[in-house]
């Protein structure tokens, strides 16, 4: 007997190992939940490091691990920014599972940082394309399966320490993760009547691909080594140490539980700490 | 997924009645020992008599700091130690400010706010000195976010716990003692009850009415239940909560900006 036992999740963005998606698609397995996870996948064994995008090959790996493991997944494709993709995600957990009741919307883009006057159109709207157009379609085609099922559910949005304060530099993604804390609590006024929980997590930084990448990213801009740039950050968070996937897996798994069923409309950071609003 | 608090012991004061006694029920039912520490002792005993071998009730006053002090030594004497530290006890009233007298809100700031303090200390004195680390939860509410007429006093009190547990959780984090709070919406309690009828004469309305009223603010069409409060006490306890610290958790049903 588990927590989410008969449950069927949906996580996008769930296709790359170290990845938050992977993490809380994994914990809610273990926890009893069938999983769809779905990534952007391009074709198997074909790597597009230079956009940061994970293969088909990796995703059907975490989904062969989760199932090796005793649970049960499958991995579909979906590119968040289209709609029909994600109606078809969505269609893809009824037609395999038979339902849907847990929906997180994780796929998200953390690259493409640039200061506002050498940000370009075309990067402002890839990024609030996949990271809030990307969540929109998310809640709004889950919201319609759980609404037709009549029994309710939970959404859960993965917003950033980035909703909570700006960042020099990342204004598209800032801006983004603020949209998303508006689009939950307006998600959970509209889906409230539907006994529909719509909920954010707010993570501070968590050693991903992503993250790496931005630790990366962020040392050489500000002209420190990547261990003074973490030895700073490190000594921001009051539990002085930086956040694991786990933590949000933790969080994403008590708030998708019974333990959670009167809590809707929040934003909640899971940062040691660090942010505390 | 049950007895997640097994061998662990818990303090919670106001934890006879209301909210109170739901983080009881919740943390014993997980497995943890609980210490019922509340000033009403006729409805702390019955509680740990019906809860049986893990269950003590100590008689504590939270305004007094020699009595936070003896709850948390007595306990650590009976359980071997103090793990989870919940400060709950407190009340609200109905009462508009040109009519509130001095007293009345000196007592409230004393209850809610100092009695939260020196629980805090009680508990985290304890904690530093077992250097395990532990939870401390703090009772704030809605209130706190959001001004409420007629309840000047106790929005205070509330927005009071807020800031004392951010300032505690930053203080407290070196010795791995997390420090959450709880800002629940209206919850079905007895005090709540007996608080209706207040509110209903000041609106001219029925207490049916007065009601209806607070549930229609509600996007999830009911009333708070303590165990919604309880259910997130014992998560914030828990090991899955480990980076958790400084952060209010709402159970509100929606209800914002609560």
């Amino acid at each position: 007997m588990y927590a989410l036992d008969g449950k069927v999740a949906l996580v996008t963005g769930a296709g790359r190992h170290r990845g938050l998606g992977e993490a809380m698609a994994k914990r809610l397995a273990a926890d009893g939940a069938r999983v769809v996870i779905t990534d952007i996948g391009k074709e198997k064994g074909v790597q597009f490091a230079a956009e940061h995008i994970g293969t088909t090959a990796e995703m059907d790996a975490i989904a062969d691990e989760i199932n090796a493991a005793g649970g049960t997944a499958t991995a579909h494709i979906c590119d968040v920014t289209e709609e029909d993709q994600v109606a078809g995600a969505v269609k893809k957990a009824v037609d395999t599972y038979g339902r849907l009741d847990i929906m997180i919307n994780n796929a998200g883009i953390g690259y493409l940082m640039t200061d506002i006057l050498n940000l370009e159109q075309r990067d402002w709207d890839a990024v609030l394309n996949v990271n809030l157009r990307g969540v929109f379609f998310g809640v709004k085609h889950a919201a319609q399966q759980m609404i037709a099922q009549g029994e309710g559910g939970t959404i859960i949005n993965v917003a950033s320490q980035a909703a909570k304060r700006g960042f020099a530099g990342a204004a598209a993604y800032v801006s983004s993760k603020h949209g998303v804390v508006g689009l939950t609590r307006t998600a959970a006024l509209e889906f409230g009547p539907n006994n529909i929980r719509v909920n954010s997590i707010c993570p501070n930084h968590v050693t991903t691909g992503l993250g790496a990448w931005q630790n990366e990213h962020f040392s050489a801009a500000g002209g420190q080594s990547e261990d003074d740039y973490m030895t700073a950050m490190q000594s921001r968070i009051p539990l002085g140490r930086v956040g694991l996937t786990s933590d949000i897996a933790a969080m994403a798994a008590f708030l998708c539980s019974d333990q959670a069923p009167y809590v809707t409309g929040q934003n909640l950071d899971v940062s040691g700490g660090e942010e505390m609003h | 997924m049950t007895e997640r608090h097994w061998g662990k012991t818990a303090v919670v004061t106001g934890g006879a009645n209301g909210i109170g006694r739901g983080i009881v029920e919740r943390l014993h039912a997980d497995g943890a020992n609980v210490v019922i520490a509340d000033i009403d002792m006729v409805a702390a005993t019955s509680l740990s008599d019906a809860l049986g071998a893990n269950a003590v009730a100590i008689e504590t006053d939270v305004r007094d700091e020699g009595a936070l002090a003896s709850c948390v030594s007595q306990t650590v004497e009976q359980f071997g130690a103090l793990d989870i530290m919940v400060n709950n006890a407190g009340y609200i009233m109905f009462s508009p400010i040109v009519e509130t007298a001095a007293d009345d809100w000196r007592r409230m700031m004393d209850v809610n706010i100092n009695g939260i303090f020196l629980g805090m200390k009680a508990g985290a004195q304890q904690m530093i000195a077992q250097g395990k680390g532990g939870a401390i939860i703090n009772a704030s509410s809605g209130g706190g976010r959001k001004g409420v007429p007629n309840f000047a006093h106790y929005c205070a009190t509330k927005a009071a716990v807020i800031m004392m547990s951010q300032a505690a959780a930053g203080e407290m984090a070196p010795h791995r003692i997390r420090v959450n709070c709880y800002t629940p919406g209206h919850v079905e309690t007895p005090m709540m009850s007996g608080l209706l009828d207040k509110i209903a004469g000041a609106q001219g309305t029925s207490r049916d009415e007065a009601y209806q009223a607070l549930e229609d603010e509600v996007p999830w069409g009911r009333w708070g239940k303590v165990e919604d409060v309880a259910a997130a006490v014992s998560w914030l306890s828990c090991n899955d909560a480990e980076y958790i610290t400084g952060q209010c958790i709402a159970m509100n049903g929606g209800q914002l900006p609560w």
